[in-house]
């Protein structure tokens, strides 16, 4: 027997001793009523406890036993493992290349537009030393779907020589139709600060719908140490929550996109 | 166990999680930029290299000795349609993947909002690796409120050689918009609501 098991026992028989001899205003009596509760519940999880892991170790667990559930892993570890975020949660909703130039190529060649590959490549030096021309970047239409944006990503690749600092993307004026900048910055930013690989979310000035025939664009240039040579091939994408879709029916957004953390009051768009 | 509970998280007491946007108007991020020109700095524009940009963030240190740069004012812009609350400073550092010399390294110090006390707790500089941005964040002495015509200012110097590769590099600060002009005003992230910023 678990020294915790017999100072439990212990205690619930002084407990009981105590209530028996009924000394003690009625408050006195509900709260000793309310420990024994605990003093039971402790125990008869210890019990539970130990013949788990008497079965456990005889490899007849019952996987569905519902008091597993309640159960912490010994010495308070606790495990965490990466999941899904649920159906229609954290969508990405790529941008295509809609506003071109002779720096850029897409997925139609050089200054094409494309409305099938978000994929560019930007040639640093191409018209300007260390950097390009800016282009704009468009999402699709989403006729089938109300969307919710909640984010903005970039995926960057870059070549230069190994021993030169690596040219970068930079973002500026993300818009929803003709709204106001989603940005906090007017002007542009390191695309690094939107990268996917970071381990959070940049966030946003507001988390607006993105209805049909609503569009969202961001224009995107590129900057290089070097002046000439060096390439960045990205792509950039919205994150966003689905919140009607006529095939899949209407979704339950994330925590962050849901109705009591969206409050807000005052301003020009209630 | 009763699975169709959509509360209940796994059987052992397993937890799942998975990486979220932080909410509406959280951890917002405000670039600094080189407002004054500097010896051994220049900002990386789409017109090419400038001494000062006000529209670009990513700027280059050249090094012409052996030590320290010189150092220059980072600021970011007066934001004049919201009020925010600072909670963070992050930074992007582009060293070479196989730098064929002494890696140049970027440092910062005296990160203040307007007039005040540095809010790095190193009085002196610290390598903007701390800060990186797949770093976890390095905690503040504060979280100042950032309101206009007040500007988050950082200096900064380059640590190389003489041969050192020339270095590209941006900041910024993070921040939670309490109000703003077009979209009204926000819950801010727990770590920046009045119950956990309370001092004495």
């Amino acid at each position: 027997m678990s020294d915790k098991k017999k100072k439990l026992l212990a205690l619930r028989s002084k407990i009981k001793r105590k209530m028996q001899s009924g000394k003690g205003s009625r408050n006195e009596m509900a709260k000793l009523q309310t420990t024994l509760q605990r003093v039971d519940s402790e125990l008869s999880r210890l019990k539970s406890l130990h013949t788990i892991s008497a079965k456990h170790r005889r490899g007849t667990e019952e996987v569905n036993q519902h008091k597993n559930v309640d159960l912490n892993t010994i010495g308070g570890l606790q495990f965490q493992a990466s999941s899904p975020p649920g159906i229609g949660r954290m969508v990405s909703l790529p941008f295509y290349p809609t506003s071109v130039n002779t720096d850029v190529t897409t997925s139609s060649g050089v200054n094409s537009i494309s409305r099938t590959n978000p994929v560019c490549i930007f040639s640093v030096g191409n018209s300007i030393n260390n950097s390009v021309n800016p282009i704009t970047l468009t999402t699709p239409q989403i006729s089938w779907a109300k969307l919710r944006v909640v984010g903005f990503e970039t995926d960057i690749r870059t070549n230069s020589a190994q021993n030169t600092s690596p040219p970068t993307l930079i973002v500026s004026d993300l818009k929803i139709g003709g709204g106001t900048n989603l940005f906090t910055h007017e002007d542009y930013s390191d695309g690094m600060f939107y990268s996917n690989k970071n381990d959070y979310y940049a966030g946003l000035r507001d988390y607006p719908l993105l209805i049909s025939p609503n569009q969202a664009q961001v224009t995107v240039g590129a900057i290089s140490p070097t002046a000439t040579g060096d390439t960045v091939t990205f792509s950039v994408q919205l994150v966003c929550e689905v919140l009607d879709d006529e095939n899949y029916g209407t979704h339950i957004p994330g925590p962050y996109a849901r109705g009591a953390s969206m409050v807000r009051s005052g301003g020009k768009l209630k | 166990m009763k699975a169709r509970n959509a509360y209940i998280q796994g059987a052992g007491r397993l937890e799942f999680k998975t990486l979220s946007p932080s909410g509406l108007g959280r951890q917002v991020l405000i670039p600094f930029y080189l407002e004054s020109q500097a010896d051994n700095f220049q900002s990386l524009t789409t017109s090419g290299l400038q001494n000062t940009s006000l529209t670009s963030p990513n700027i280059l240190i050249t090094p012409t000795g052996n030590g320290a740069t010189n150092t220059a004012l980072l600021r970011t812009p007066q934001i004049s349609w919201s009020v925010l609350r600072m909670v963070g400073f992050v930074t992007n550092l582009y060293t070479p993947p196989i730098p064929s010399a002494a890696t140049l390294d970027v440092c910062f110090s005296d990160l203040k909002v307007g007039g005040s006390t540095s809010l790095f707790v190193h009085e002196d500089f610290g390598s903007g690796t701390m800060y990186q941005t797949d770093n976890s964040n390095p905690g503040l002495r504060d979280y100042p409120l950032v309101v206009s015509p007040n500007r988050v200012e950082v200096s900064v110097q380059g640590m190389g050689l003489a041969t050192s590769t020339p270095v590209q590099f941006s900041c910024a600060i993070l921040c939670d918009i309490l109000q703003d002009d077009e979209y009204g005003v926000h819950i801010p992230g727990p770590y920046a609501r009045r119950g956990a910023i309370q001092k004495r």
